[in-house]
């Protein structure tokens, strides 16, 4: 798949060959009322760590893009197989009948479904250690902007 | 049968974002790309699901045997936060990539209003514990399904010539309107 522009952002640091951004808030962030709360990391800054093969210098606008759509796949292994796991432990309990003398049934079923969300999450760290081993950086800056007009493009 | 009901209820025709109008943050702010409005879906309706047992478990066993079913919308609002802040520390040890690119979302998840709107309804409409975990599972669908179908608008939108003063928020509007307005043509084609 090509590579899709993530966002727009500053430099704002180099850490070696890679550039820290953070991202300017599009139009839709405007009315947004959680907006206060996208700072994800731990000093505040809203923004992405990008492999810097173009070259940005602290301070230059540029534009982030994802450096392979490994996205949809991580997402599946985070969210998709935990949630089957915890269904699969619900609706097994369910179906067989199974029940706990003095604990509702509907705890039970509960517990089924933690049960299976723990073993299917176990596998899906498994999962994500390997497919991330050789995964440096999701992120790589494409192209760099100066004073609103493009400069530099990545080739290749 | 009824389970089917309910699940097609809540992902189509009863569609939280475009039926209820609930979670337009998330909605206009993660449909951008397709990829990252998948994405999303899946979180949110990984919170749903669990949202929906927890809630219905916290109502029924606590809230009600205790008489103190006032405290539902705190206790509510509480199981979310925490679930969420559970999901981002989660998604934050184990893959880092993911967190990069949702990490600034997941609070949106917090502050979304169909979730407690999901948790609400189901004990609004006395669902049982299955019904209400499938009722959790249809609505995260739906969300998924409205966010994706506005990605993949707003994908082409990049391509075609959009008036200036129509560029931006005020296509995403008219978009978001025309989607809605699709949407309510299933109002009334189930009642459960």
């Amino acid at each position: 798949m090509s590579e899709e522009i993530l966002d727009e952002g500053i430099v704002k640091r180099i850490e070696g060959d890679k550039a820290f951004v953070t991202l300017m808030e599009n139009d839709t962030c405007e009315d947004c009322g959680a907006k206060i709360l996208c700072a994800p990391n731990e000093k505040g800054e809203r923004g992405v760590l990008a492999k810097n093969e173009a070259g940005a210098t602290t301070g230059q606008k540029v534009i982030v893009t994802e450096s392979r759509d490994l996205l949809l796949k991580l997402s599946l292994m985070q969210y998709g197989l935990p949630l089957l796991g915890f269904l699969l432990g619900i609706f097994a309990l369910y179906f067989s009948d199974i029940s706990v003398a003095g604990i509702a049934d509907e705890v039970v079923y509960f517990v089924g479904g933690l049960v299976g969300l723990a073993l299917t999450s176990a596998l899906s760290w498994k999962w994500a250690a390997l497919a991330s081993q050789n995964e440096d950086n999701y992120f790589e800056i494409s192209k760099i902007y100066s004073n609103g007009s493009k400069t530099h493009e990545k080739v290749g | 049968m009824k389970l089917f009901l309910i699940f097609i209820s809540a992902a189509i025709v009863n569609n939280f974002v475009l039926s209820y109008f609930l979670g337009i943050c998330p909605f206009v702010g993660v449909s951008k790309k397709v990829s990252s409005a998948v994405s999303m879906g899946m979180a949110v309706t990984f919170v749903m699901t669990i949202t929906a047992a927890v809630t219905w478990l916290i109502y029924h066993l606590i809230l009600v045997p205790f008489n103190v079913v006032i405290l539902e919308y705190v206790s509510f609002i509480l199981v979310i936060a925490s679930l969420v802040q559970l999901v981002e520390m989660f998604i934050r040890k184990i893959s880092k990539p993911l967190y990069d690119t949702l990490g600034i979302y997941l609070p949106l998840i917090t502050t979304n209003c169909a979730i407690l709107g999901l948790a609400l309804f189901a004990v609004l409409r006395e669902y049982g514990f299955i019904e209400s975990i499938v009722y959790g599972i249809g609505a995260g669908v739906g969300f998924t399904l409205a966010l994706v179908i506005m990605a993949g608008i707003r994908e082409e939108l990049e391509l075609a010539n959009v008036p200036k003063h129509f560029q931006g928020a005020g296509i995403t509007m008219i978009v978001a309107g025309s989607l809605a307005l699709a949407f309510m043509g299933f109002a009334g084609l189930i009642s459960i």
